[in-house]
């Protein structure tokens, strides 16, 4: 399944797309096995108070881990360049795409909306430009999506890359069934691919999203557009939404947590209690991952995505106590947990636990009502 | 005030400490023509199922093709694309440089 704003690919481009999906999984297979080889014999050891981090220092003294964190880079910068001579390609019919979409929803754009710093010059996961590049239309955002389509190897709804948001869903109506949300808002957007889906759940609620690109949020209303789904967006800080106290019945996240400034996810949960009414609903979903939990590879690994891939705040994301988090922002009945991923959430439906399945198949989740 | 104009390059790009920059360039060209070749060989496939499929012609006929001006010039653009596309680090190169020049000037 497909929709009308992605960008296709000419029979050359799908070649080079499909060139980095497998030269991603080269470096993820064999090639870093032997990186995780290499992490556990400079293992300074437990007593370590630094240890994951002494560990990348180290591999750095290995011409294999330099070459191997290089080509890594190399498939990601790679990406960005075939992905993106192929929406500039595309530009002008995309441009008239996203102009014959159904007039339903809204984009809103304060031209005194201030970047949040992090964000500002710090493309992350290396995407020119990043979340705020903006060339007056929708280019970036269909940047953003043909590039995750392709960057999630077809592991998160094939190129609807909607699976995050079904998920979120069924995780509402694990907690709660009869939930029904007349107002709804997302932090963090992007594109649209989670709000969509989760709006589509409860037909007749009013969806909104905030996010910190004006590129992305046009392209995301007119792929909603096209979709059938009316959404209002506009440009907002996470940390400083543009709606009154108490506006919402649900305020949500998916993936959002990890892509915030160091030391700013209570202040995201005290926003998300100044949104919501009494009675309504916060819910996160974020990658699927404990700190503590991981083994030694995966600490380093998560050093070597904030360094090379512009990652900023994967490691404070999966090491938060959310539960204390949500609690000092005043919610009630907390619960978290992961949720199995789904293409199609159904009331009352199970899937929700303590142990994670893995990455792609489980999405780590935190709830609670204000 | 941020710049939220278009670019091709993301930023910031950290060194991979202990690695020589060249090398790291010569990674990305190698990475880059890779992907090229894998293209082009895709490329060729298509055109030698369809052509079979099609009972138009055989290698034979490709060895003796000559192409006219019209051809070459797209071939011409072809390859300048390639050359653009494979000694990307390069050019990319050469710009943080003189990004870094400019700076101190600002």
């Amino acid at each position: 399944m497909s929709h009308p704003m992605l960008p296709g690919a000419s029979h050359d481009e799908m070649a080079e797309q499909l060139f980095v999906r497998d030269l991603k999984g080269f470096v993820a297979g064999a090639a870093e096995e032997g990186q995780r080889a290499a992490a556990a014999a400079l293992d300074p050891g437990e007593g370590h108070n630094a240890r994951a981090e002494e560990i990348f220092d180290r591999l750095h003294g290995l011409a294999s881990f330099r070459n191997w964190a290089a080509l890594r880079r190399e498939s990601q910068e790679l990406l960005w360049d075939v992905v993106g001579a192929s929406v500039r390609r595309q530009a002008a019919e995309l441009e008239a795409r996203a102009a014959a979409a159904p007039a339903i929803g809204s984009v809103t754009v304060d031209p005194d909306f201030v970047i949040p710093s992090h964000l500002a010059d710090h493309d992350v996961h290396l995407m020119p430009g990043g979340y705020v590049g903006d060339d007056g239309g929708v280019a970036q955002g269909a940047l953003m999506d043909r590039g995750g389509a392709v960057y999630m190897l077809g592991r998160n709804g094939g190129l609807m890359n909607d699976r995050r948001g079904h998920t979120a869903a069924a995780h509402l109506f694990h907690r709660f069934p009869d939930f029904a949300p007349k107002r709804l808002l997302e932090l963090g957007c992007g594109i649209g691919a989670s709000l969509v889906p989760l709006a589509g759940y409860f037909p007749g609620a009013e969806a909104h999203g905030i996010d910190v690109g004006a590129a992305q949020l046009r392209y995301a209303h007119a792929r909603a557009a096209h979709l059938g789904a009316a959404v209002h967006l506009r440009l907002g800080d996470a940390l400083a939404a543009p709606f009154p106290d108490e506006s919402f019945d649900l305020v949500f996240s998916c993936v959002t947590i990890h892509e915030l400034q160091p030391g700013t996810i209570g202040a995201m949960m005290d926003e998300c209690h100044r949104l919501l009414r009494p009675g309504g609903v916060v819910l996160h979903l974020e990658v699927p991952q404990r700190y503590a939990e991981m083994d030694l590879w995966g600490q380093v690994r998560g050093e070597i995505e904030a360094r090379y891939n512009n990652e900023p705040n994967w490691k404070a994301a999966t090491s938060a106590d959310y539960v204390a988090l949500l609690g000092q922002a005043g919610f009630r009945d907390i619960a978290v947990g992961y949720q199995d991923a789904t293409d199609a959430a159904a009331r009352g439906n199970a899937g929700f636990g303590a142990t994670s399945k893995g990455v792609f198949r489980s999405w780590a989740v935190m709830s609670a009502i204000r | 005030m941020s710049d939220t104009r278009p670019r091709t390059h993301a930023v910031p790009r950290h060194a991979i400490e202990g690695m020589r920059e060249s090398d790291d360039q010569l990674i990305g060209m190698v990475t880059a023509l890779a992907a090229q070749l894998a293209v082009t060989r895709e490329r060729l496939d298509t055109v030698e199922r369809l052509a079979e499929a099609a009972g138009l012609f055989g290698p034979d006929a490709v060895d003796r093709y000559v192409p006219d001006e019209r051809a070459q010039g797209a071939r011409d653009t072809i390859r300048q694309t390639l050359i653009d596309r494979i000694f990307r680090p390069i050019r990319d190169a050469a710009a943080r440089t003189a990004r870094a020049f400019e700076e101190p000037r600002r």
